[in-house]
């Protein structure tokens, strides 16, 4: 056990550096959503609703996701290849780097410097730090997979490699740009081709940061803490590979009705359709783990977490082809339907599955339990009210929305101004301030259990008890 | 609870490891089909349709009114 002490510290590390970005994107989150119904919370120029937007997405994705991400994958890589990481001095380095360029992404976001591509609003000085700590994390994940000592890789494995690479192609591709000055760049491609790179890179980041990561996660830690193995290994890898081979055509389905040429975009729309079978690959193959014994939803505090965040999964993955549809596309697209839609799959599969990993990785590091299930149970139930309640107002206030665009007068002009759809916004996002704020409550119960099961741990280390801990 | 050890053979299940649902398996195809059949009637160089070709038609509809 004592050979993985010094990488499961780096883990921990990058969990609570995870946890405290997340605090952070999700506090901006509640504020830019009062600053929409009272635009007197914009205080220019630092904290307007233009400068904090980014820092609310880029801190959540890259801040909480990609370090949640980092942490989990180097202790999901280690234990399926059942040895301690090769480079642990490098994946410290990496954890150090990590805060530093998300803090710096943070200031430099506030002062107002940006690509101006969604999702890649980082200028380019910190994008080529990006990269440098992605070239650490992948010699050092591929590193030990190539020196596992387990033959055989589980399909989480499959996951992780599938991230790192893509992640890295989208990255250099997209954000490939010529700077003119420390703080400015002009993208590497121009018009039509900068908006289909842009979101070719834009849905893939929902691919491979929201996705296959999440997925590698599902698939070990579901068996990990109920104890019932995957129903299907061979569904599990179907569904990969064509989850894998589907998912780098589909983002031009962002860009329908627009310039872009027309095969383009139904080529995307199709490839978008097509996931919908990968995604319940999985999704089918969860539930069937879990339909070996249901009482584990009773039984196993942590099995509700997964249940639901693949539940949401399943819906995200049906709503999100659904809306590519041109017919979908041209009611919802720009309206706050499309919030709604990721919202639903950032708070209820992403955190809720990241939230359950740390759950079992934490006690594990220490050797100890959870220290109160309780207060999980509470976390569960306030971010999934919290979710749903948000998911549901931005997608009725979104209809609402779509369909007063579109009424016309006799003469073809437009019936309603752009004033008198913001008014009927308003109970709406009164509402998701509201839900906001439940989610997080219930994501503030889930740090202060984390801590205390650290200082657990810590204080069990400190005076060890006389009988030996459950072998982790 | 006794855990399950770090192993792909254990994680996965032996008795179903190498099934794949009748259902899914005729959405997975469906799809597929569906995607040619779609892919044929949107794209202007095979089924004649177009997103000028499309609104102008509707615009048309709108003048005759």
């Amino acid at each position: 056990m004592n050979e993985y002490r010094y990488d499961n510290q780096t883990v921990q590390g990058f969990i609570l550096s995870a946890i405290f970005w997340g605090v952070v994107g999700i506090v901006i989150g509640l504020l830019i959503s009062i600053q929409l119904w009272a635009p007197a919370a914009n205080l220019a120029p630092w904290l307007t609703y233009g400068r904090l937007r980014p820092v609310h997405t880029n801190g959540l994705a890259f801040g909480l996701g990609v370090g949640a991400i980092f942490g989990l994958f180097y202790y999901i890589v280690m234990r399926l290849c059942r040895r301690p990481l090769v480079f642990p001095r490098l994946a410290r380095l990496h954890l150090w780097l990590f805060n530093a360029i998300i803090a710096a992404a943070a200031v430099s976001l506030l002062a107002g410097k940006t690509q101006s591509l969604e999702y890649a609003e980082l200028e380019w000085p910190l994008d080529v730090a990006i990269v440098v700590i992605w070239v650490m994390f992948a010699v050092n994940v591929f590193a030990t997979v190539i020196k596992r000592k387990e033959e055989q890789m589980y399909v989480s494995l499959w996951y992780v490699l599938a991230t790192v690479v893509a992640v890295a192609i989208l990255y250099v591709v997209n954000n490939a740009s010529v700077p003119a000055g420390l703080w400015k760049s002009y993208h590497a491609y121009a018009g039509v081709n900068s908006a289909n790179v842009q979101w070719w890179y834009g849905h893939n980041a929902v691919g491979f940061i929201f996705t296959t990561p999440i997925l590698a996660m599902f698939y070990y830690f579901l068996p990990k803490t109920t104890g019932l193995p995957i129903y299907s290994h061979r569904l599990s890898i179907v569904s990969f590979w064509s989850l894998i081979f589907a998912y780098l055509w589909t983002g031009a389905h962002h860009l329908v009705y627009t310039p872009l040429p027309d095969w383009i975009q139904t080529l995307a729309i199709v490839f978008t359709l097509f996931l919908i079978a990968p995604s319940w690959g999985s999704v089918v193959n969860g539930y069937y783990t879990v339909g070996a014994d249901w009482s584990k939803m009773r039984t196993n505090y942590l099995t509700k977490f997964f249940v639901l965040g693949i539940t949401f999964y399943g819906l995200q993955t049906v709503q999100g082809p659904t809306q590519a549809l041109r017919v979908v596309s041209q009611l919802i697209h720009f309206t706050d339907w499309v919030p709604g839609h990721v919202h639903m799959g950032t708070m209820g599969w992403v955190t809720m599955t990241i939230c359950a990993s740390i759950y079992y990785v934490i006690p594990r590091i220490h050797g100890t339990e959870i220290y109160s299930e309780k207060i999980a149970n509470a976390h569960f139930w306030l971010v999934l009210v919290g979710q749903l309640l948000f998911s549901i107002t931005m997608w009725i206030t979104g209809i609402q929305q779509g369909a007063l665009w579109k009424v016309q007068n006799a003469d073809g002009s437009l019936k309603y101004s752009f004033m008198d759809g913001l008014v009927k916004n308003y109970p709406y996002w009164h509402t998701r301030t509201l839900a906001g704020i439940v989610f997080a409550v219930g994501m503030l119960l889930f740090v202060y259990n984390v801590l205390k099961t650290i200082q657990k741990g810590k204080a069990l280390q400190a005076s060890p008890p006389s009988p030996a801990p459950a072998a982790a | 609870m006794s855990e399950i050890p770090d192993t792909a053979e254990a994680m996965e299940n032996e008795e179903t490891a190498h099934r794949l649902p009748l259902g899914w398996l005729v959405l997975f195809f469906g799809l597929i089909a569906w995607g040619v059949v779609y892919l044929w009637l949107y794209t202007p160089a095979l089924g004649g349709w177009s997103q000028a070709g499309a609104y102008e038609k509707a615009a048309q509809a709108q003048q005759a009114q």
